[in-house]
């Protein structure tokens, strides 16, 4: 309860009382409470429980062996690789670059800084599809260094490095977006007391920026991980869909379900969901940290008794 | 500076100091001079935006001034980098390293020096005894209430024995009985350590109970330095008769020394 935070001494009673009542004012009636309550359960339940349940009854509606046996097909498990390789270059990618441009738009005030924030939103207002798109047309063999990527035999587009670009920009937000708030909340106070306590620029950034800001980091990893992993519509355009070569989980699972293997599809989906899982974990576990943290509250300051007391010792 | 042997206390020696901001239309301090002996404590004092804590960041190396010198002792630092020039500073909101334990905030400063592990921990062992909070180096700084944070802040500025100290405001943000405390308490630390201090405050009693010397700032300009008593009873300028106006002044236990 809220109230505790401030329930020091003996006002702590007197303060209790009145913050409920004040709480009391300030809420709805309780039928009201319950209906909204219902309606958001119900719609959570139709939405995204139920959805989650088909899945996991589909996969296994044929049995443990039909479930194995499609999971371990070949071409799942190479849909499962390319993903997972996928996963290993865009997320670090997105770290580094997310890092970098929270680190510049929280920390310094710079012309152009507010272009920056909105460019990094920019995947989020853009179509996915689109974004496979420009790929297409930036690298493709129809492109301005089509001819010269073919000349050179580089491949890009329909090929693992147009997947990982294409997942790279629409994934970009999260790393950068988690971050941004919280340097910019903290301002550039602990920098300053490091570098005058003697730290140089590296010393600085690892243990006092990264670290401070290191929940929100991990939260961003997480979120990116759920998405590159389960980006479609970008790596739809730029993968050419070549089964065992350029087809990611994702991907897999439309060609399983087109070619009407619903258990196949919804196999290799539980997969997909096998990794949103622990992002849910991921995020859960810290926003349950950061209320603990909040719940710490205020502490009496006895300062002058234990300065008092040591005086007399 | 020595390492790690005891601080040698160094006079401030500010020559003709200047700052502009970029956009500001009137200097945040203007030809501002200052003189601290050695071991000595003197405070900025002045109301918000007369450029104390601008003098106070010029000191600390965080602004670099447009004009003027800065000297510790025999050497010129005007143009060091902050990292470089040893000084200890305590913000008025702490600072601390809050994904740092107590101790880890306080070894901070040594760490970066790269002190031997056995002798950084002997340091701030003798530190947290130094400012009262023996057991606390393994309580998290969220834990700390105000005047416990401010003293591990005063705490992890001492640690690498500097021979500057710098105070922003440090009793700012803590409850008036607590920061009356404190600042008895500072004055007799003080009194121990080997360490040249500027405290910058708005407090004119503040001030008159920590400082050896006041040097009152208005509008980035100088209006008037001395011995607090002696600034109160004989005002240099109107304005500093009107910012001393009601202040109950303590006659002064410590020596007068001359101001340069």
């Amino acid at each position: 309860m809220i109230v505790s935070r401030d329930a020091s001494g003996a006002a702590g009673a007197t303060a209790a009382t009145a913050a409920t009542e004040a709480t009391e004012a300030t809420q709805d009636h309780p039928l009201v409470r319950l209906a909204l309550l219902t309606l958001v359960v119900a719609v959570f339940a139709l939405l995204i429980a139920l959805p989650l349940a088909v899945v996991l009854t589909g996969a296994f509606r044929h049995g443990v062996a039909a479930y194995v046996q499609r999971v371990t097909d070949p071409l799942t498990l190479s849909a499962l690789r390319l993903t997972l390789v996928v996963v290993a270059v865009a997320v670090p990618v997105n770290i580094a670059f997310g890092l970098g441009a929270a680190w510049a738009i929280g920390k310094f005030d710079f012309p152009g800084r507010s272009a920056l924030v909105t460019l990094i939103d920019l995947p989020f207002a853009v179509s996915p599809v689109i974004s496979g798109l420009a790929f297409v047309l930036l690298f493709g063999g129809r492109s301005a260094i089509g001819p010269w990527l073919v000349a050179h035999n580089i491949r890009i587009v329909f090929a693992t490095p147009g997947i990982v670009l294409a997942t790279v920009f629409v994934t970009f937000p999260f790393v950068a977006r988690e971050l941004i708030p919280v340097f910019e909340a903290r301002g550039t106070i602990d920098e300053e007391a490091a570098i005058v306590s003697g730290a140089s620029g590296w010393q600085t950034f690892w243990r006092v920026t990264l670290p401070s800001a290191r929940w929100a980091l991990l939260s961003g990893v997480a979120l990116a991980v759920a998405r590159a992993a389960g980006e479609f519509g970008a790596v739809s355009v730029v993968s050419g869909h070549i089964r065992g070569r350029t087809n990611t989980l994702p991907l897999h699972v439309e060609v399983l379900y087109d070619s009407y293997d619903s258990t196949g599809a919804f196999a290799v989906a539980s997969l997909l969901v096998a990794v949103a899982l622990p992002t849910l974990v991921v995020r859960w576990a810290i926003e349950w940290r950061e209320e603990s943290v909040a719940r710490g509250g205020r502490v009496r300051d006895d300062s002058a008794a234990q300065i008092a007391s040591a005086e007399a010792a | 500076m020595t390492p790690r042997g005891a601080a040698v206390p160094v006079a401030i020696d500010v020559r003709g100091i200047a700052k502009t901001f970029k956009g500001a239309d009137a200097p945040a301090v203007a030809n501002v001079s200052l003189y601290v002996p050695e071991g000595r404590l003197t405070a900025l004092l002045g109301p918000s935006g007369s450029g104390k804590t601008t003098m106070l960041r010029m000191l600390a190396g965080l602004e670099i001034p447009d004009a003027g010198s800065v000297r510790f002792g025999d050497t010129d630092v005007t143009l060091r980098p902050a990292r470089a020039r040893g000084v200890g500073l305590v913000f008025q909101q702490y600072a601390l390293f809050r994904h740092m334990t107590v101790f880890e905030n306080i070894a901070f400063p040594l760490r970066v020096r790269h002190w031997p592990r056995p002798e950084a921990r002997a340091r701030v062992e003798e530190l947290l005894a130094l400012v009262r909070l023996d057991g606390f180096g393994p309580r998290r700084v969220s834990s700390l209430s105000g005047g416990q944070a401010q003293r591990v802040a005063l705490a992890r500025a001492l640690a690498p024995r500097p021979s500057v100290l710098l105070l922003d405001e440090p009793f700012g943000a803590l409850d008036a009985q607590v920061r009356s405390e404190l600042r008895r308490w500072l004055r007799s630390l003080h009194d121990q350590l080997h360490v040249t201090s500027v405290l910058v405050t708005h407090g004119r009693e503040e001030a008159s109970d920590v400082a050896d010397e006041v040097v009152v700032l208005h509008q980035g300009r100088v209006q008037q330095a001395g011995v607090p008593a002696h600034v109160a009873a004989n005002p240099a300028t109107q304005f500093v008769e009107e910012f001393f106006a009601g202040a109950r002044i303590h006659s002064p236990s410590i020596p007068l020394y001359a101001a340069s």
